[in-house]
């Protein structure tokens, strides 16, 4: 990781609440550094998808701030943390992502629209160049670029998603659940990238259920319990058994009886 | 950091086998590419099809009512196209269906129903009115401009209402579309009753009419005026806006998933109400055209329900331009056409709109089963 540039992602006491529940994210303090990969471990539903939201803008906290590359997300976040480069890969591709009846190319373009607009339209030959491009660098073996995105099987839309999410390098890279629905080669290449993003320089969040993977990828691995960081731990010094503790009591430590 | 894993072999990943992952719906293409006919042959299909079964069926109805149908519809076919004059009358009511209906495909885009083309076309020809009557000394040339302008303005204005209410207090737009119409009419009815009242009229609610100058220019020697031309180019315009440029790319992105929209940055929030607003301003445009084509003042009777006919166009169509074009001069026709089953079938003058009302379900109907057969 590189500490002479400014961390890619900082949170800064989050707290994200939804009405007078729980808050799904509880004063979460939590560091990127620029050339890091951070995993995130937890229980479905403890408060990874606000993680996610509110990293890249998506979703503005309740309290505490969010900065990336240094600074803070201005209102209006997304379009300011796309504006800073920053990248995902999301949860839920087929809600989030698709658009019923755009193609793979015109999916590729809505990933980086500014970049390709030229004057009122769109450059589709230089998006479809690109997709010949990142399809030869990622390895990926995307869909063909008249494809239309929601006609494609789970796991080629995720691979429209990994192409168009690490294709270039990022200062900023936010990946929920990245090899979901991927075969076995294809998920090695995906862990392979998000690594060579780490190599080029930016910060990688990766939230996953695989602890398999968190502990072979992650420089340090933060595990979230009712929407608080329970733990920061270093896979080289931790093991499943101890990850899975803090997932399921939040600390370390046999379990007493409240 | 953790040592990389080893890199994937890349022939394999070319030859991944895809059983593990999860199969989406199956591609509603994938059904119809089958038939191996283009797409515009296959929607074309559809719609005759439906077409005539709505005939058929509105045939049984006026056959039920004592009427032969084959006579009733040679009356129609007769009264709509004996001579190149009603032909003409096609476009001239055509017109401003036209550009209703575009006012109902543009936000249809981005995933608004806009209900409100009849009240568009109104505060459209409102504004017009009111253009004519505060500046009567203009040349008649600068004055329609300035028409033409005020009737773009109000139009866009009183749809942006629907939308800017639909994001700030979430009601739908589709309801406030519809109960604006009202509110448009009845600005119409008061201003003619009363303060804009054609003094040295006959007594009828109506306004002066237009100075000659600020009227639209006929075609030749017939009642069409240039405002079919008008309305045709636009339609074209507005083909290749939504196909071509950025925006309307944006526009179809908020209309499939405007979650998707959101999260690419898109703004979602101002595309809503620039599609609503254009759509307004191209209906407002088609009130000018009734207002200074047609009518030359505001009446009760300034419109028969072309907003309301734009707006099943544009769905008959799919809410594709050209196509909808196409659909509003249909239902113009048809609208036509209904005059002889009220002058020479003695049937009520209500019963065109079962007519179209059966087009439009058939054609509806025809394409939700073989969505349902794909399910």
């Amino acid at each position: 990781m590189d500490h002479d540039r400014p961390a890619a992602l900082e949170l800064h006491g989050v707290t994200v609440r939804h009405g007078r529940e729980r808050p799904a994210l509880d004063q979460v303090d939590l560091t990127v550094e620029a050339g890091e990969l951070v995993g995130v471990a937890g229980i479905s539903g403890n408060g990874q998808r606000e993680l996610f939201e509110v990293a890249l803008g998506l979703l503005a906290p309740t309290a505490g701030t969010v900065r990336i590359t240094g600074s803070d997300l201005k209102a209006g976040g997304v379009r300011d943390a796309i504006a800073r480069g920053a990248s995902n890969v999301p949860e839920d591709p087929v809600e989030d992502a698709v658009v019923p009846g755009l193609t793979v190319a015109e999916h590729m373009a809505l990933g980086d629209l500014g970049r390709f607009r030229r004057r009122l339209g769109i450059d589709w030959k230089g998006v479809r160049d690109e997709l010949v491009v990142l399809d030869e660098h990622t390895g990926l073996s995307v869909a063909a670029a008249d494809r239309k995105v929601s006609t494609l099987s789970g796991g080629n839309i995720q691979r429209v998603m990994l192409v168009r999410a690490l294709g270039h390098d990022h200062p900023l890279v936010v990946a929920a659940y990245p090899s979901r629905g991927l075969d076995i080669a294809t998920t090695r290449r995906t862990q392979e990238l998000l690594l060579e993003q780490c190599a080029g320089g930016a910060g990688v969040l990766l939230i996953s259920e695989d602890l398999d993977e968190l502990l072979e990828l992650s420089d340090r691995i933060a595990v979230l319990h009712h929407g608080r960081v329970a733990g920061v731990v270093t896979p080289g010094a931790t093991d499943q058994y101890e990850i899975g503790q803090l997932m399921l009591n939040g600390r370390v430590g046999k379990e007493t009886a409240a | 950091m953790t040592t990389a894993p080893p890199r994937a072999d890349a022939e394999a990943l070319h030859g991944v086998d895809e059983s593990v992952n999860a199969p989406l719906p199956p591609a509603p293409e994938a059904s119809e590419e089958r038939t191996g006919l283009p797409s515009w042959a296959r929607t074309t299909g559809r719609v005759v099809v439906a077409v005539v079964g709505a005939l058929a069926l509105f045939g049984l109805i006026t056959a039920l009512k004592g009427v032969n149908p084959f006579t009733a519809y040679a009356d129609m076919f007769g009264s709509t196209f004996s001579s190149p004059s009603k032909i003409g009358e096609i476009f001239v009511r055509g017109t401003p269906i036209i550009l209703a209906a575009l006012a109902v495909a543009i936000p249809a885009r981005a995933g608004l129903v806009n209900v409100g083309g009849e009240g568009q076309l109104v505060i459209g020809g409102v504004a017009a009115a009111g253009v004519a009557l505060a500046l009567p000394d203009l040349p008649g040339s600068v004055l329609l401009v300035l028409m033409i302008v005020a009737a773009m303005v109000a139009g866009a204005l009183w749809a942006a209402v629907a939308a800017l209410l639909r994001l700030w207090v979430n009601i739908n737009e589709s309801v406030t579309t519809l109960l604006m119409n009202y509110i448009a009419v009845d600005v119409m009815l008061f201003l003619i009753y009363d303060p804009w009242k054609d003094k040295a009229g006959s007594g009828q609610p109506a306004t002066p009419a237009l100075p000659v100058g600020a009227r639209l220019s006929l075609l030749g020697s017939s009642r069409v005026h240039i405002g079919i031309i008008i309305a045709l180019v636009i339609t074209v315009i507005v083909a290749l806006v939504l196909s071509r440029t950025s925006w309307g790319f944006r526009l179809g992105v908020v209309g499939g998933n405007a979650e998707a929209a959101r999260r690419a940055g898109l703004r979602v929030g101002l595309l809503l109400v620039t599609a609503m607003a254009v759509g307004g301003a191209l209906a407002g445009l088609g009130g000018l055209t009734q207002l200074a084509g047609t009518e030359f003042k505001l009446r009760p009777g300034f419109l028969l329900g072309y907003g309301y006919i734009g707006f099943l166009a544009s769905w008959l169509a799919r809410h594709k331009p050209l196509p909808v074009a196409g659909a509003a001069l249909l239902l113009s026709a048809i609208t036509i056409g209904g005059d002889s089953l009220q002058l020479d079938s003695k049937l009520p003058a209500a019963t065109v709109n079962i007519l179209m009302a059966l087009v439009l379900l058939a054609v509806f109907g025809f394409s939700a089963s073989r969505k349902a057969v794909r399910s």
